[in-house]
């Protein structure tokens, strides 16, 4: 198969919700000597980006979402073992979890697909994730971001203890902390410290590319 | 018209479209009612008795134009099987979906409203709040339909893939959901309270307008049907983005339609004519955190917005006030209520 028409097949089978054909393409552009990478970020990124920009304008919702993702971990399972850590250029590490005492995660499962399918590293803490375990595993990790979600008005308040722990630690100006969930908002971002809210997942991405942006600015 | 109607008499009268001295305000304070009177979650959570005395004590402290007696959504799903777990001051969640494989389908009984899980733990507690304060305010209790119940029998994310991979049995779940919350909703009207169904995992946040058209409206609709035909006004509430829905809510047949996170003047010019708003004081931003005079200011913003609604408005907040909001600002609302909401 030719790249192009590899590329473009995992970009459909990723909005069209194929899981089968996503795989078999990804296999078929290995078996072609493509590089992973290529077929990642070339293939199933600008996949996400399609159905980021129909979630938003409300072509898709919450299943279609789950199911393009499907899609796109079935390939990435096959083409993530072949990558190349060497010749891939730094994309930024997210770590991402649902606060303690809440389990609903929808929300942050759409957010890490719509991360992973930008190409970010993202590290998964899941659910009820302990104010502690955010800060470790960024440390462990070295992540760039720290990204919250909560459904909950009753957990809210562990948002702000992560940004505080993060301080009595003196590491919060390492880490950028944003935040997404149903009862949030910009001013509860504001008032807790941390840098920014993200309305919902294509949101968000633009946001971690922002804030990876300035990074990398005020680093140049 | 009295000065001071009792919630009942404003109720009907509002039902009735005669004259009412304000507007109807109820801020939805469900788990809420606990610690307004003193008490954590897990001390009414299977206390039938004791959850209604618990909001009859809060409905004496603010006033409220409805008791809302409601713990979580998960409740009919839990008298069907599913497992929940419980904490001592929230109330309990999903743990373990009953509908883990498709053989599981059978697993799913149809409960008896006065015998499986807590169910009869509301009835009781309507027939508390009403021999409390029964008199003067009607006692509601909120229940998931069968689109929310599914999703708690089979896991959210499981549940909503199957409307597109397996249309069947998301089909057959919702039916058994269905079953159960109709002869729920027999068992609340029987028990003196009005029923008032809750879709939020069928909000526009989740599923779109075509799913809502093929897996939420056509279960909802006899349930709706059923309350109307009882003489009580179907409300039905939907947290979260609902504006691709309004005209399904309505056509579906609810004559009062609940709003969270949405435009009233929007919902207004769509479908006020058809229906009453409810809504929509944000929770968590405004209640929750809040001062009294922010709650005060929103509140009145939903009354520029809706208050002129053909259908009517309902001066609400737009999901459940959260535990430990504090006092002044649900003192607030009502307060802002009776001194500005009277009706031109």
């Amino acid at each position: 198969m030719e790249r192009g028409d590899v590329l473009a097949g995992l970009k459909d089978a990723v909005i069209q919700m194929d899981e089968d054909r996503a795989r078999a393409l990804a296999e078929a552009a290995l078996a072609a000597g493509m590089d992973a990478y290529d077929a990642i970020m070339n293939g199933l990124a600008p996949g996400m980006a399609v159905v980021s920009e129909m979630y938003d304008n409300e072509e898709y919702f919450v299943p279609e979402i789950l199911l393009c993702a499907d899609a796109m971990y079935a390939a990435l399972e096959v083409l993530r073992p072949h990558l190349n850590a060497a010749t891939m250029p730094h994309q930024g590490k997210v770590v991402i979890g649902v606060v303690a005492g809440d389990i609903h995660d929808i929300g942050k499962n759409i957010v890490r697909m719509m991360l992973e399918g930008a190409g970010l590293e993202v590290h998964d803490l899941g659910r009820d994730v302990p104010v502690r375990r955010f800060v470790d595993e960024a440390e462990r990790v070295g992540a760039d971001i720290i990204a919250m979600s909560t459904l909950m008005s009753t957990t809210m308040e562990n948002m702000r203890q992560v940004v505080q722990e993060l301080e009595r630690r003196g590491t919060r100006d390492r880490f950028k902390v944003i935040i997404g969930g149903g009862p949030l908002s910009t001013p509860f971002a504001d008032k807790i410290g941390a840098d920014a809210y993200g309305r919902d997942a294509a949101d968000a991405v633009r946001l971690v590319q922002r804030l990876l942006a300035k990074e990398a600015e005020n680093v140049a | 018209m009295s000065p001071e109607m009792t919630p009942k008499e404003r109720f009907l009268a509002f039902l009735q479209g005669q004259p009412v001295d304000r507007y109807l305000c109820v801020p939805l304070i469900l788990n809420h009612a606990n610690r307004a009177a003193g008490l954590k979650v897990s001390e009414t959570i299977t206390d039938g008795p004791a959850l209604g005395k618990a909001h009859a004590d809060c409905y004496r402290k603010f006033g409220q134009d409805m008791i809302t007696l409601f713990t979580d959504t998960s409740l009919l799903a839990e008298s069907m099987g599913t497992g929940l777990k419980y904490f001592d001051d929230e109330p309990p969640r999903v743990e373990e979906p009953i509908v883990q494989t498709l053989d599981d389908i059978a697993k799913v009984r149809r409960p008896d409203p006065h015998s499986d899980g807590r169910l009869p733990v509301f009835l009781e507690a309507i027939k508390s709040a009403n021999a409390e304060v029964g008199d003067e305010v009607f006692v509601a209790c909120c229940y998931a339909m069968p689109f929310t119940i599914a999703a708690a029998l089979m896991g959210t994310d499981v549940f909503v893939k199957s409307t597109r991979k397996n249309p069947a049995i998301a089909h057959r779940l919702l039916k058994l959901a269905m079953e159960a919350a109709l002869d729920y909703t027999d068992a609340i009207i029987a028990a003196g309270g009005v029923p008032v169904p809750v879709d939020p995992v069928a909000s526009c946040s989740v599923i779109g307008p075509k799913q809502y058209a093929e897996f939420a409206r056509p279960y909802t609709q006899p349930i709706l049907a059923k309350i109307a035909a009882a003489g009580l006004p179907p409300v039905l509430h939907i947290c979260g983005h609902s504006h691709l829905i309004w005209d399904q809510m309505v056509d579906g047949g609810a004559a009062v339609i609940s709003v969270d996170k949405v435009d009233l003047h929007d919902a207004s010019a769509s479908v006020g004519t058809r229906c009453c708003l409810m809504g929509n004081v944000p929770p968590a931003e405004v209640l929750l955190y809040g001062t009294p005079e922010i709650v005060a200011a929103r509140t009145l913003e939903g009354i520029r917005l809706a208050g002129q609604n053909p259908g009517g408005y309902i001066v609400a907040s737009g999901c459940e006030v959260p535990l430990g909001t504090p006092d002044e600002n649900i003192a607030a609302m009502l307060q802002t209520v009776r001194e500005y909401g009277k009706p031109a």
